[in-house]
């Protein structure tokens, strides 16, 4: 194979991985989060935190068992 | 230099030139979206940015009074599994024995140790939300302050009610620990309407600091599309689509949480379980809307951000950046 052959088909080579890895960016930035999607996952998470709070003060407490108790 | 040399040289200087390309592409993320349509971008950074350093801050604490109600909530469910057992036990005592005698000694002994494992587990529950009410950024300093001073009255009312308790003797009468399980009890639904009027009223200030964000979210949205549009991107259709989609849920969002407001001002006006229960109810409509619009925005970034990329890759931010030079 003559030299330049050889160069030619590692310069192909780079190319692919090059086309890759700016392929892989454009998706990662794709799927990096903006500013104002953070702010809203941020209280959501807090309003999640809030609801759950509201949950175990219903659930979590019961006196049936104690009242229904045989002490005497 | 020889031939073969020079152009080796040559070589390694194409890959490495070539091997920084992506680096230079991925650095700058502020450079990622055009700064004429996104006015508050930087803004809103620091803001997030403040705001999760304090986020992080105060989940620790949060974080470590969860851990605690987890553990009280533990305890409390193995001794209820014992007092079961018990009582099971004792409904198989049909004579007065030694045994069965012994058995409802230890059974009021149990229960004892069930009230209090009972209190321990509300007293936590108040804990977590003191600090949710402590580190609220949406609620008035009046109206913590108001918060605060009266969940320490239910904690000071509550730690008597444990003190009492524990100083029940072991073989105190049946009447007095009936007593004992009634006071708690009430004590516990009091404890409990006051905690869902606080929660609810954390979640309104809440809701109307994320429902107020949305419009300026919106005409952010519009800014970006007219910027990219000048820009000659074409195929803006499904781009547009969910910002149509995007605006309609957020006349949703905010028609639902004009429901949730008036519901939540009845339930201030004349607090009751039942105006706090309507006021929870009309919030969980909202909470819903609010992950629809936030799911929404996701869809229209991700988009953005593919069509903005193709400004990139035909070298149209240097336009960008002369328009702005004009400006």
């Amino acid at each position: 194979m003559k030299r330049t052959t050889k160069v030619a088909l590692l310069l192909i080579v780079v190319g692919l991985v090059f086309l890759a890895s700016c392929k892989q960016l454009v998706e990662e930035k794709a799927a990096e989060e903006s500013p104002e999607e953070a702010e809203l996952s941020a209280g959501l998470e807090e309003l999640d935190e809030l609801e759950v709070l509201m949950e175990e003060l219903n659930d979590e407490i019961d006196f049936e068992e104690l009242e229904n108790l045989d002490l005497e | 230099m020889k031939y073969t040399n020079k152009l080796m040289a040559i070589l390694m200087l194409t890959i490495f030139l070539i091997s920084l390309a992506p680096l230079a592409l991925a650095e700058d993320s502020e450079d990622q979206l055009p700064t004429k349509p996104l006015p508050k971008t930087k803004e809103l950074k620091k803001v997030v940015e403040n705001t999760k350093e304090k986020l992080i801050k105060t989940r620790e604490q949060y974080q470590q009074l969860k851990e605690r109600h987890e553990q009280a909530k533990e305890k409390f469910a193995e001794q209820k599994e014992r007092i079961i057992q018990f009582g099971e036990k004792i409904k198989d005592c049909k004579e007065d024995t030694e045994q069965c005698k012994g058995l409802k000694s230890e059974l009021k002994v149990g229960v004892k140790t069930h009230l209090l494992r009972t209190a321990d587990v509300i007293l936590k529950s108040l804990e977590k939300l003191e600090d949710r009410i402590e580190n609220s950024e949406n609620l008035s300093e009046e109206e913590k302050q108001e918060a605060l001073s009266k969940l320490a009255e239910d904690k000071a009312e509550l730690e008597a009610k444990i003190a009492e308790v524990e100083a029940l003797s072991e073989d105190a009468s049946a009447e007095e620990l009936r007593e004992a399980i009634k006071e708690l009890k009430d004590l516990w639904q009091n404890l409990k309407q006051s905690q869902q009027f606080y929660i609810t009223q954390l979640t309104n200030h809440k809701m109307e600091n994320l429902v107020g964000k949305h419009r300026d979210i919106l005409v952010a949205m519009d800014n970006r599309i007219a910027t990219i549009e000048e820009q000659g991107v074409e195929n803006l259709e499904e781009l547009k689509a969910i910002r149509e989609e995007f605006s309609e849920s957020v006349n949703k969002l905010e028609e639902d949480f004009a429901d949730s407001e008036e519901a939540w001002k009845n339930a201030k006006d004349s607090p009751s379980r039942e105006s706090v229960e309507a006021a929870h109810q009309a919030q969980k409509l909202v909470r819903e809307d609010l992950k629809e619009t936030k799911d929404l925005l996701r869809e229209f970034v991700q988009e953005f951000n593919v069509k903005y990329q193709e400004i990139k890759s035909d070298e149209i931010p240097a336009e960008v950046n002369e328009d702005e030079e004009n400006n």
